[in-house]
């Protein structure tokens, strides 16, 4: 069985793009061991060679554009410039 | 005008001009308007000025109903119950509230729901928790919690929610109404928030089978850019009501509904009543067990998460809903903006979803559940060579308190036992009252189709359907 810990969780948090409060990391530990725990069962699990997962198919259509008025989009960005999305800088000189 | 009217009713009485389209939408706002504080079933009630023009003459002219938050409309705002989305304002309309719309249909607003469509019971929207009808103190379920419980008071006739393990099927048994999980990719999911892409399915929450039929057949149909979209002929699903079940029809009750020591024994006796009820139709009842049935819960636990985890990983401040200001650099920004958008339990689907899908943990969790998955579409195919329908209780519990559940979230994930299975292998299901507690709370039973059956369910359950009196109740308190 697979044992979730402390730093496991601190590392996918990170990952994850998530910030955890102090008081949340203990039950979210427990939370998260007691869902691997359930399923464990699948570990059990004889795999029948019959039933193969499927394979996804590509499924393609024409590559038409469709006229759309793109300022609706941008109308839901937090900043833009210049028809362009503005976020925090990522190089410094 | 009546309240809790049917969506054949309105149309019969709208076009003998017994009521006018007007009368009936302001009817309908009013009552929204009125009940909403107490319930809590809407984040938005739309200006009436605002409301689609009625010199349509589709199937649903002049018909009020609400659609779940996740569901695009255009110019509208599209939080999906989450305060990372608070400002996001749809740029276009959804597939679905697309063909509604082309009916005539009349949108009041935004149903309530749990975040991102993550809960069982209403209670996880960051707007505020939804109440059951049928009692107050309860849960509609969910995550359709507010169309669910909109629909059982009579606010609306109808109301679209959307489901990935249960959420349609769940809240409309909670409620004492029907709820489809069509055959997967029969609607298309464009304009559908995604939560877990390979289960996602809008479906209706109606008062009746037939009305449920009919906005079936209004939605389904194959669309050039949802690539998981089937290919199916339009079809009028009321068509084939005729009240009686085909001749020679077998049905499959699965044999963990009644040996399971997790369902409520109110629920269990239900059920035995309801095979009575169709034996007494002229159903031929077996008895199937679906050895891998009782895999669902674990396989949805990686499916779901891992699918979650990688959609939700957009929502980051960068292109659209809301940002926090205070970040310096880049993943700060995304770090503070997820943290002061996302609630708990969509943290911690994310979390495990991220987990299972580690290059360390994904071939032990993800790579066995997708295997899992596909010897429980094999059982099923095998089970519709021996029987035509599976039935099964909808939900294993009676509506359960407010705050009962929240304390321990793998006995909630528990309560979708019945209804996960079909999600994950694409089958279609159809949700129906079928009695009520000794405190008179509804209690549903569903039933199972192989792929694309949806014209069958209808029909059996129709036939099941007219003859009990459970639809004709309604709870007090609405009149």
């Amino acid at each position: 069985m697979v044992k979730f810990d402390k730093e496991e969780l601190i590392k996918l948090a990170d990952l994850s793009a998530l910030k955890l409060y102090d008081n949340e990391i203990d039950d979210l530990v427990n939370q998260i061991q007691k869902l691997l725990d359930y399923t464990d069962e699948l570990n059990r699990v004889e795999l029948s060679t019959e039933a193969a997962p499927t394979r996804n198919v590509n499924v393609f259509r024409e590559d038409v554009v469709i006229k759309f008025d793109s300022s609706l989009l941008m109308k839901q960005a937090p900043k833009t410039k210049d028809g362009f999305f503005v976020v925090p800088k990522i190089l410094n000189k | 005008m009546k309240s809790f009217l049917t969506i054949k009713e309105l149309r019969e009485k709208l076009d003998k001009k017994e009521l006018n389209k007007k009368e009936t939408v302001n009817f309908y706002h009013d009552r929204l308007k009125k009940y909403n504080k107490k319930l809590g079933v809407a984040l938005e009630i739309f200006e009436k000025e605002s409301l689609q023009e009625d010199n349509n003459q589709g199937l649903l002219s002049g018909i009020p109903g609400i659609l779940k938050d996740n569901i695009s409309q255009k110019n509208r705002t599209l939080a999906c119950g989450s305060k990372i989305l608070k400002n996001y304002v749809a740029p276009y309309d959804a597939t679905v509230t697309k063909k509604l719309n082309d009916e005539g249909a009349v949108i009041l607003g935004r149903a309530n729901m749990d975040e991102f469509a993550m809960g069982s019971s209403g209670e996880y929207s960051a707007y505020g928790i939804t109440r059951n009808p049928w009692d107050t103190n309860r849960v509609p379920g969910g995550s359709s919690s507010g169309s669910a419980s909109a629909v059982a008071a009579g606010l609306v006739p109808w109301a679209l929610g959307t489901e990935t393990g249960g959420s349609v099927r769940q809240p409309a048994a909670f409620t004492g109404l029907v709820g489809l999980y069509p055959t997967y990719g029969s609607n298309s999911r464009s304009g559908i928030i995604a939560f877990t892409s390979s289960t996602d399915q809008a479906g209706p929450i109606t008062k009746t089978v037939y009305d449920n039929a009919l906005i079936s057949s209004i939605l389904i149909g194959q669309n050039p850019n949802d690539s998981t979209s089937l290919i199916r002929p339009k079809i009028d699903f009321t068509k084939n009501l005729t009240g009686k079940l085909p001749k020679n029809l077998k049905l499959g009750v699965i044999k963990d509904a009644l040996e399971s020591e997790g369902v409520n024994s109110e629920v269990k006796k239900s059920f035995e009543l309801a095979i009575k009820q169709l034996q007494k139709l002229g159903a031929e009842i077996k008895y199937i067990d679906l050895p891998d049935l009782k895999y669902g819960i674990s396989v949805y636990f990686i499916v779901s998460r891992a699918e979650a985890a990688s959609n939700l990983a957009r929502f980051d401040g960068s292109l659209y809903g809301a940002r926090s200001e205070s970040a310096k650099t880049l993943k700060e920004m995304y770090i503070q903006t997820r943290h002061d958008g996302f609630g708990i339990e969509v943290k911690r689907r994310i979390l495990m979803g991220n987990y299972v899908l580690s290059s360390s943990h994904q071939d032990a969790f993800y790579k066995k559940a997708d295997h899992v998955r596909a010897m429980m579409r094999a059982e099923f195919e095998q089970a519709f060579k021996e029987v035509d329908l599976l039935i099964s209780p909808t939900a294993s519990t009676l509506p359960f308190e407010i705050g009962k559940m929240c304390q321990d979230p793998v006995k909630m994930y528990l309560a979708d036992y019945f209804t996960v299975p079909n999600c994950i292998t694409g089958n279609p299901a159809l949700s129906i009252p079928c009695e009520f507690s000794k405190d008179n709370l509804p209690i549903g039973f569903q039933f199972i189709g192989p792929r694309l059956s949806e014209e069958l369910i209808y029909q059996v359950a129709y036939a099941f359907e007219q003859s009990t009196d459970y639809h004709l109740k309604t709870p007090k308190g609405y009149e």
